[in-house]
């Protein structure tokens, strides 16, 4: 099994949305891609067809790490506190391809 | 014309159970086995002696597998055709098809759509040398979808080679039961701190 952590909303849909709401039939051509960063194991880049997103994980995987070893030296609540910050995985925007030509 | 088409076609062998791969894979498959059983031993805790029967068994097939690849020490990889160990008179477990849990959420205003991407991330060791324990290995799972949503799930429950056997227990169940048992069933119980409402995602404040 996979414990769900967080679900990332990339705003595609709202942003379809405010512009017509019939328009959401374009995301069956959308095809989502990870790619890993070649220097910085901590990021990926999400390729789509309305522009790149950066994912870093970094902040999410070491506070996790930490508390764990606290909570293995009995520092009790440890985890506890640090899933309370609900810490995400950080999603920097770096390309919109999105536009809209209007008549 | 036909005949000699005919007699270009492939020779297939008759041995389904033959498998071409690098023998770079048996290689590092035999150290990653040995380092865990090595661990394993060193503990002695209860959840370890529970894993080292499994260890055991993976260091028995990865032995077989060793045998089969040509003697002398590899200077470069090389494709080998190998079989499956008749060593071990279980069949493999097929594990899987997962579960998301608890449940992912759905994006407004769509209707979901097809899943396009997935990929398997961790940190990079080497950083941080003095903690390379259990929790540095955390791994995370993120799924992609055509809507542009992204399920980020932590891999607490890692997955290991198991065979059909009654005392080598597959059911994930009893990691969510049996208190402390080891640090992954801990990380479970945080992020499912009521056992009996699972399909919701509560930060220990349970909704009923």
């Amino acid at each position: 099994m996979f414990a769900v952590y967080e679900t990332v909303d990339l705003g595609i849909v709202s942003t379809v949305n405010q512009i017509d709401p019939s328009l959401l039939d374009i995301l069956q051509g959308n095809h989502p891609v990870f790619v890993p960063d070649p220097i910085h194991g901590d990021s990926l880049y999400l390729y789509h067809a309305f522009g790149v997103q950066a994912l870093n994980f970094r902040a999410l995987l070491e506070g996790l790490a930490v508390a764990l070893q606290d909570e293995n030296d009995d520092k009790g609540g440890a985890l506890q506190a640090e899933l309370k910050k609900e810490q995400g995985v950080e999603v920097t925007p770096i390309l919109s391809t999105f536009s809209v030509e209007r008549r | 014309m036909r005949t000699s088409h005919r007699a270009s076609l492939p020779q297939y062998s008759i041995d389904r159970q033959r498998r071409s791969v690098p023998s770079t894979y048996i290689h590092a498959l035999q150290l990653f086995v040995e380092a865990k059983r090595d661990q394993t031993l060193q503990e002695g805790s209860s959840s370890a002696r529970e894993f080292s029967v499994l260890y055991e068994y993976q260091h028995k097939y990865v032995t077989a597998l060793v045998k089969q690849l040509p003697s002398g020490f590899p200077t470069q990889s090389q494709t080998v055709s190998i079989h499956p160990p008749t060593t071990i008179r279980h069949k493999p477990l097929r594990q899987g098809p997962f579960l998301l849990q608890p449940s992912p959420l759905t994006i407004e205003g769509s209707e979901g759509g097809d899943a396009t991407d997935i990929i398997y991330a961790v940190l990079g060791n080497g950083e941080s040398e003095e903690s390379d324990d259990e929790a540095e290995k955390l791994g995370i799972v993120m799924i992609a979808y055509q809507d542009g949503k992204v399920d980020v799930c932590l891999d607490v429950d890692k997955v290991e080679a198991r065979w059909e056997k009654k005392t080598v227990n597959t059911n994930f169940n009893i990691y969510l039961l049996v208190p402390a048992l080891s640090l992954r069933c801990r990380i479970l119980r945080m992020i499912y701190p009521c056992l009996l409402c699972m399909r919701r995602w509560t930060w220990g404040l349970c909704p009923r």
